[in-house]
């Protein structure tokens, strides 16, 4: 039994041609697609045009190197213990039951019996506030407000470190977060080697420069000068002669550090 | 095979075109981030790439069928309505065989066609339109041959496009699977650096989350294109009907 319109219908069933060569065409646009995102020039494909570099330190290099004390805590510029004169405290008093009322002559009645006088309950426990404080024997340390003057003035510090600094004007260090403060330490002693600071006239110049992450010191450049062309150039001799410092630490993620510098000369 | 081929380049152009990321800077480009990715990532990646490559493929043949359909209905539409004899109308169903209608008319002119030989004692060859009187014998059996023909037809234009329903539910699902392992092997790298700074916890999250844009990238054309390529199922179906009811017309005027 074969009705005709069946044969038609299953002739329209068919599905026409076309569908594997659009398929054919998508593939071919997604593969053109990905190939030109992974062969176009790197510079094209970054959203974010080029890291700014960090600036992370402002460290300054003033007076004479003090005392090196690498990962020990400095004592000096610390609170330290005074002695302090004891207030005089009141000893404190127990407090006494009131005085027992001499009680008056009376002619004794059989049956009466004298009413008490006294509302006063009975008191059996000491207040709180009297309990039994022992008085401090002696001097109590505080600490007090004095300074202890080792000889070494404040230096400045990188997170925890001293790197000394005599004169003590304008010392300054204004830190990011940067990892190895023990780095720095060892970054400013190689460039206080080079650097002579006993120029003819005092000033403060201002350098920048950036450590790569091999540890040579690129970009050089005076960022405020001092006014004297020899001051700046001192400065910057100091950078060039010191040239190659350690590689930068490991846990510092980026390519290279940027170190603000202030070089301080006073006569 | 040929699909395979595909795949297999495809792989190759996304793993092999990266340049090698410099090794000390952190660098946050597409590529090198997925040249860095792990192998789950980068087969979650690929998996996403075919679903959109087929979709797309489903797109422009959709989209290629239906405007052949509409133009070839429109043509079909004016000579039916010009011509008076059905045998006419037979004779170019043949050019345009793209339009959904032509089925609906060739389904229903062979149950007329053979309603009609029946009765006039089957002259072989002879068109329907020719005997001086021709009456039907049921046209109930015309309009079920047109019924016929039009669940065949809607079938046929609908072919496929559930596919891009699925890519457009699935996809994203298949780019947050991707998203959640990257990220689960980065906090296994933060574990194993024992430091949680930006530098380290960054590239891994900013990887991860590629897999899930890639998803977005397979779902968003499949969505908008799904509901655009049913509506224009609807719009055949009412076109469909609309033509079956004007040939039951004609054919009770002329054949009853």
């Amino acid at each position: 039994m074969q009705e005709p319109v069946s044969a038609i219908i299953a002739e329209r069933a068919r599905e026409p041609d076309g569908m594997r060569r659009m398929l054919g065409v998508s593939f071919g646009a997604h593969i053109v697609v990905v190939a030109a995102l992974a062969l176009m020039p790197a510079g094209w494909r970054t959203w974010q045009a080029r890291a700014l570099p960090r600036d992370v330190l402002f460290i300054s290099l003033g007076g004479t190197p003090g005392p090196r004390s690498t990962g020990m805590t400095p004592i000096d510029a610390r609170p330290i213990q005074q002695v302090v004169s004891e207030p005089e405290l009141k000893k404190p008093q127990w407090i006494q039951p009131p005085a027992v009322a001499t009680p008056e002559m009376t002619v004794p009645a059989p049956k009466a019996r004298p009413a008490p006088r006294s509302t006063t309950p009975p008191v059996t426990k000491a207040p709180d506030t009297a309990r039994g404080r022992t008085p401090t024997k002696g001097t109590e340390a505080r600490g007090g407000t004095a300074r202890a003057e080792t000889g070494a003035t404040r230096g400045t510090g990188f997170g925890g470190l001293t790197t000394g600094g005599g004169g003590g004007t304008g010392g300054y260090v204004e830190a990011g977060n940067f990892c190895c403060p023990d780095y720095l330490g060892t970054m400013v002693s190689m460039i206080s080697q080079n650097w002579n600071q006993f120029q003819q006239v005092a000033g403060e110049t201002l350098m920048k420069f950036a450590i790569q992450r091999d540890g040579r010191i690129t970009n050089i450049e005076v960022e405020r000068s001092s006014g004297y062309v020899a001051l700046d150039l001192a400065a910057e001799r100091a950078l060039i002669a010191t040239g190659q410092l350690p590689a930068l630490p490991a846990a510092y993620p980026d390519a290279q550090l940027v170190v603000h510098l202030s070089f301080q000369y006073k006569r | 095979m040929r699909t395979l081929g595909l795949y297999a380049l495809a792989y190759l152009a996304q793993a092999g075109g990266a340049p090698p990321p410099a090794p000390a800077e952190v660098t946050t480009d597409i590529v090198s981030l997925v040249a860095r990715s792990s192998l789950v990532a980068k087969s979650v990646l690929l998996i996403l790439l075919v679903f959109s490559a087929v979709s797309w493929g489903i797109i422009l043949y959709k989209l290629w069928q239906y405007r052949r359909a509409e133009r070839q209905s429109r043509t079909f539409i004016a000579v039916f309505r010009r011509s008076s004899k059905f045998s006419e109308v037979q004779s170019v169903c043949k050019s345009l065989a793209a339009s959904p209608l032509v089925g609906l008319f060739q389904a229903a002119y062979a149950e007329l066609n053979s309603q009609l030989r029946q009765q006039a004692g089957a002259p072989a060859g002879r068109p329907a339109a020719v005997p001086a009187r021709p009456t039907l014998k049921s046209l109930d059996a015309v309009d079920r041959a047109l019924l016929r023909a039009s669940t065949v037809e809607v079938a046929r234009l609908e072919h496929r496009v559930m596919f891009l329903a699925t890519t457009a539910s699935i996809t994203p699902f298949i780019g947050l699977f991707g998203t959640v392992w990257g990220i689960m092997a980065a906090f296994e790298n933060i574990g194993a650096a024992g430091s949680s700074s930006l530098g380290v916890v960054a590239p891994g999250i900013a990887e991860a989350l590629i897999a899930t844009a890639a998803g977005l990238f397979a779902a968003i054309p499949a969505v908008y294109f799904y509901n655009h390529l049913t509506g224009h199922v609807k719009r055949f179906a009412a076109a469909m009907d609309d033509f079956s009811l004007e040939f039951l017309n004609l054919a009770e005027r002329n054949f009853t």
